[in-house]
């Protein structure tokens, strides 16, 4: 499975009624790591759909997840919006982790909307180590 | 990544208070383990090396009538000659082994296990989840003349300590699973034995690449002649013009008697004849 953006924040996005656009750059971000076994769905919407598949807590990784420091930006060389983040460490951590999730945290899961989904592309593990995410030049997701 | 033994000691028993038994670490040692089999429990706090604590497995001690055991370790010791002290305030009979193992990076304690029964072949399974680990076994019998004749591991030092036993052996294996700890001894009898696992700490780094959402503006479907231009009205605001009409006032008789006229100006050559003899003038006015 490749990595993908979920269609309920696409959908999100655009604005409806009884539902606010997320704010990336102010709301609270989070990132969460889950097991090989989460299947995905296009209907999965809040976190509550992904939490069974989260990887326990370990080290400094705290159920949940981490909270993202985010940044936006224009970026007129390429003609796209970019979405990015601090890479994301967890130490003294024992975790076999095959994807993370980002999503918008309300601190309840059932409506924590998810925004997208990052493949692996096979389990990584560490051992009482430090797991770290290092998000691509391009940022987490472009909007183009 | 991988484990590999490093050295060992096996002093003999001793119930002096603090046991002290010298030790020299290797630079390439990263885990020092002291196993400390007693006849009785033994008391008077942590044992030290060069004057730093070691760290007790979770599993504290463990006991049968005759022995009782506890495993100690010290991640990273430090390079040098020292001594391995072990407070024994309760004299009673300590019998230490004490072991390095050497290992790629930053060695972990994961998990402990023990048992005790009464029985041949002391054994307990260690349980392992975590690839690269080395696992030490540390047991103790009642029996007066223990001599094992075996070990599923590698043995440290297996045999007899006074009127009971001590053995430490150690396993290194590459995968999790479950490994027994144990030791071939014909003759039934009272035995205790506590586990130690330990494991190399492992990082990773993950390096996603960027999603892309694409945003696409769809074309309408336009109808043609559906689109009406319809002409500007023009509304014009004019000023209409005025018609004006002026009223003379009329010419009366009076006016040709005035003395306004002259005889002068009668006869004036201005006058033509016909002029002054026109019909439109009466004989009166020419007068």
């Amino acid at each position: 499975m490749a990595s993908l953006a979920y269609n309920a924040f696409k959908y999100s996005q655009l604005g409806d009624t009884g539902i606010t656009p997320i704010n990336l750059k102010t709301d609270t971000i989070k990132l969460a790591l889950l097991t090989s076994s989460y299947t995905y769905a296009n209907t999965h919407d809040f976190f509550d759909d992904v939490s069974a598949n989260e990887v326990g807590a370990s080290g400094s990784y705290a159920t949940g997840g981490a909270t993202l420091s985010v940044t936006t930006s224009q970026d007129n060389t390429d003609n796209e919006g970019v979405f990015d983040a601090t890479d994301v460490s967890f130490t003294t951590a024992t975790i076999t982790a095959r994807y993370a999730v980002i999503y918008k945290s309300t601190g309840v899961n059932s409506t924590s909307r998810l925004i997208c989904l990052i493949d692996f592309g096979s389990n990584q593990s560490s051992t009482a180590g430090t797991f770290t995410i290092t998000f691509a030049a391009e940022g987490i997701l472009n909007l183009t | 990544m991988s484990w590999t033994f490093g050295t060992s000691s096996a002093p003999a028993q001793s119930t002096a208070n603090p046991f002290v038994q010298s030790f020299t670490t290797n630079s390439a040692d990263t885990l020092l383990v002291v196993g400390i089999p007693n006849n009785i429990a033994r008391t008077g706090g942590s044992p030290t090396f060069n004057g730093t604590a070691l760290t007790q497995v979770p599993a504290g001690s463990v006991a049968t009538a005759e022995t009782s055991l506890e495993i100690w370790y010290m991640i990273n010791p430090p390079t040098t000659t020292a001594n391995v002290s072990i407070p024994n305030s309760g004299a009673s009979q300590c019998a230490p082994v004490i072991a390095t193992a050497r290992s790629t990076s930053t060695p972990v304690y994961t998990n402990t296990s023990n048992a005790t029964a009464t029985s041949t072949n002391p054994t307990v399974d260690s349980t392992v989840t975590t690839p690269n680990n080395i696992i030490f076994a540390l047991a103790g019998d009642d029996e007066n003349t223990w001599s094992p004749s075996g070990v599923t591991g590698t043995d440290i030092s297996s045999g007899d300590v006074a009127n009971w036993g001590r053995g430490l052996q150690y396993r290194i294996e590459a995968t999790s699973g479950t490994y027994a700890m144990g030791w071939t001894d014909s003759s039934s009898s009272r035995w205790a034995v506590v586990t130690a696992a330990f494991t190399e700490a492992v990082s990773v780094t993950v390096s996603p690449a960027v999603i892309d959402i694409v945003s696409s503006v769809q074309d309408p479907t336009v109808q043609a002649g559906a689109i009406v231009s319809p002409a500007v009205i023009t509304v014009l605001a004019g000023v209409q013009a005025p018609t004006v009409t002026t009223v003379l006032p009329p010419w009366t008789n009076p006016s040709k008697n005035s003395s306004s006229w002259g005889n002068t100006a009668k006869n004036s050559a201005t006058w033509t004849n016909a002029s002054k003899n026109s019909s439109t003038w009466t004989n009166e006015d020419k007068s």
